[in-house]
């Protein structure tokens, strides 16, 4: 999204929100939203879950923006709090451990600030309208992880990259690869199958035994080690 | 449906996020959706395949571009949401007798049981994992809708419509809320049952419905809308974002 011509600070855009000015929160939308969405995102691999964490997240700053306090951190800061501890809400109701992340490490360009939130937030400074979530072990620092799934993906051969980021990124159907890129249908399949087979395969290797063994190529029923024949199909 | 089928499936699901990905694929009625949950209910090697697949889905999440931003609809139903929340709050609803709720809490508590006991009973190990979570997940329903009762100006509205019944709990001091039906039938991959909050003609985005076996839900906090509920106030549920409604209650 493009930045707003709104060149009012974060600081005015608050005092404005804090006034009821619904305009100085379509203009911290507009600045900061796509940050807010990319985080939940990240976290929940979900792009309708981010979409309620980041309406979520706007709300909270309109109904509590009283608890914003610049001293602690910054807007962006505070943002990418509430988003995360709403995220972490929704992979709890989902039953699942957020066991991958920490704030740094989804945060992207971001990270230090996240770390230094991350740091604000064990000392229990952090605002009464997104409490720090009550098993802080549950979100695990992991830092390291993005890198190394950016790392995999740059070592994939270039088309196979392509396909593979258009198809899960873009959102976009084979049909709609194969039309965008000019190659043939079972083209864009073959190369998104093999850009998921190779990723895989260097995750397995890359991303330590534990976690590296997740996501390891299963083994059909009666199928030999690697090296042995087919198992039954 | 054969293992490699059901691979291919799941892979080409992982990486059609648009369609739902592979959730949609789990829940697609069609004869494929049942031949791959059927597959995958009998074949344990294909369960951790599917296992495995959800953990890069998480992975590839974690490594979306800086270039990702939020869909341009969006802004304007938040903005809306804002609106609606800035309107002063009416009078609270007075309370309706709390023994009406017995049944409903009772039979919720029935679907966790049953859940628990065929998670006890299944063989596979991701079967059982499956209904480990589902059970967790109705556990968690459970709870939120027993905060909700012990609210003390907390609002039941019977929803109503082609997709049969449903209710809806509020806790109008909590601003939590839960909404379920047993009788809404599956949708096709990519759609979901959304929830809405209609106040003066002005619709609020509340969130998607979850599915665990016969049962459509939300649970959450309410951010959207002041509460308390007021009169005239609905709550709707349609398929899709632009659907139209198929449970209605509260006017």
């Amino acid at each position: 999204m493009e930045q707003s011509v709104d060149e009012r600070s974060d600081a005015a855009l608050m005092a404005g929100i804090l006034a009821g000015d619904q305009s100085a929160l379509g203009v911290l939308y507009d600045r900061h939203a796509d940050a807010v969405f990319r985080l939940s995102y990240r976290l929940l691999g979900d792009r309708g879950l981010a979409e309620e964490v980041l309406q979520e997240t706007i709300l909270a700053v309109w109904n509590r923006a009283e608890l914003y306090d610049p001293r602690i951190a910054s807007l962006p800061a505070w943002l990418m709090t509430i988003a995360r501890n709403r995220s972490v809400d929704r992979l709890r109701a989902r039953g699942r451990r957020p066991a991958l992340l920490s704030l740094s490490a989804a945060g992207g360009s971001a990270g230090s600030d996240g770390a230094a939130l991350d740091a604000a937030l064990a000392g229990g400074r952090l605002v009464a309208a997104a409490p720090m979530p009550p098993e802080p072990e549950a979100v695990v620092d992991a830092a390291g992880i993005r890198e190394t799934v950016l790392a995999a993906l740059a070592g994939l051969p270039a088309d196979e990259r392509r396909a593979i980021e258009l198809a899960y990124y873009g959102e976009l159907s084979q049909s709609e690869i194969a039309e965008r890129l000019g190659w043939p249908l079972g083209t864009v399949k073959t190369r998104t199958r093999r850009a998921l087979l190779r990723l895989r395969g260097t995750l397995a290797e890359t991303l330590g035994p534990e976690l590296g063994a997740r996501v390891a190529p299963t083994p059909l029923p009666g199928e030999a080690p690697p090296g042995g024949i087919d198992g039954p199909r | 449906m054969d293992h490699a089928e059901a691979r291919e499936r799941l892979a080409d699901a992982l990486l059609a996020p648009r369609d739902g990905g592979l959730e949609a694929a789990l829940a697609d009625p069609s004869a494929t959706g049942v031949e791959l949950r059927a597959h995958l209910a009998a074949c344990a090697p294909c369960s951790r395949e599917l296992d495995a697949l959800r953990a890069i889905g998480a992975l590839l999440a974690t490594a979306a571009p800086d270039s990702l931003a939020a869909p341009p609809s969006l802004r304007e139903r938040v903005m809306a949401a804002v609106g609606e929340t800035g309107a002063p709050a009416a009078a609270p609803i007075p309370l309706r007798p709390r023994r009406r709720l017995l049944p409903l809490v009772a039979a919720m508590a029935a679907v966790v049981v049953l859940v628990a006991g065929l998670a006890g009973g299944l063989a596979l190990v991701g079967q059982r994992q499956e209904a480990d979570r589902q059970v967790a997940e109705l556990r968690d329903l459970m709870a939120a809708t027993q905060a909700i009762l012990a609210d003390p100006a907390f609002v039941r509205i019977d929803l109503a419509g082609p997709g049969g019944s449903g209710s809806v709990l509020i806790g109008s001091s909590s601003g939590r809320l839960v909404a379920f039906s047993s009788t809404l039938p599956a949708l096709p991959a990519g759609l979901r049952y959304e929830c809405f909050i209609e106040r003066g003609g002005v619709r609020t985005w509340i969130g998607w419905m979850h599915w665990s076996p016969d049962l459509a839900y939300w649970s959450g906090p309410v951010s959207g809308i002041a509460l308390p509920w007021r009169p005239g106030d609905r709550f709707l549920v349609t398929e899709g974002r632009d659907g139209v409604p198929v449970l209605v209650g509260g006017s």
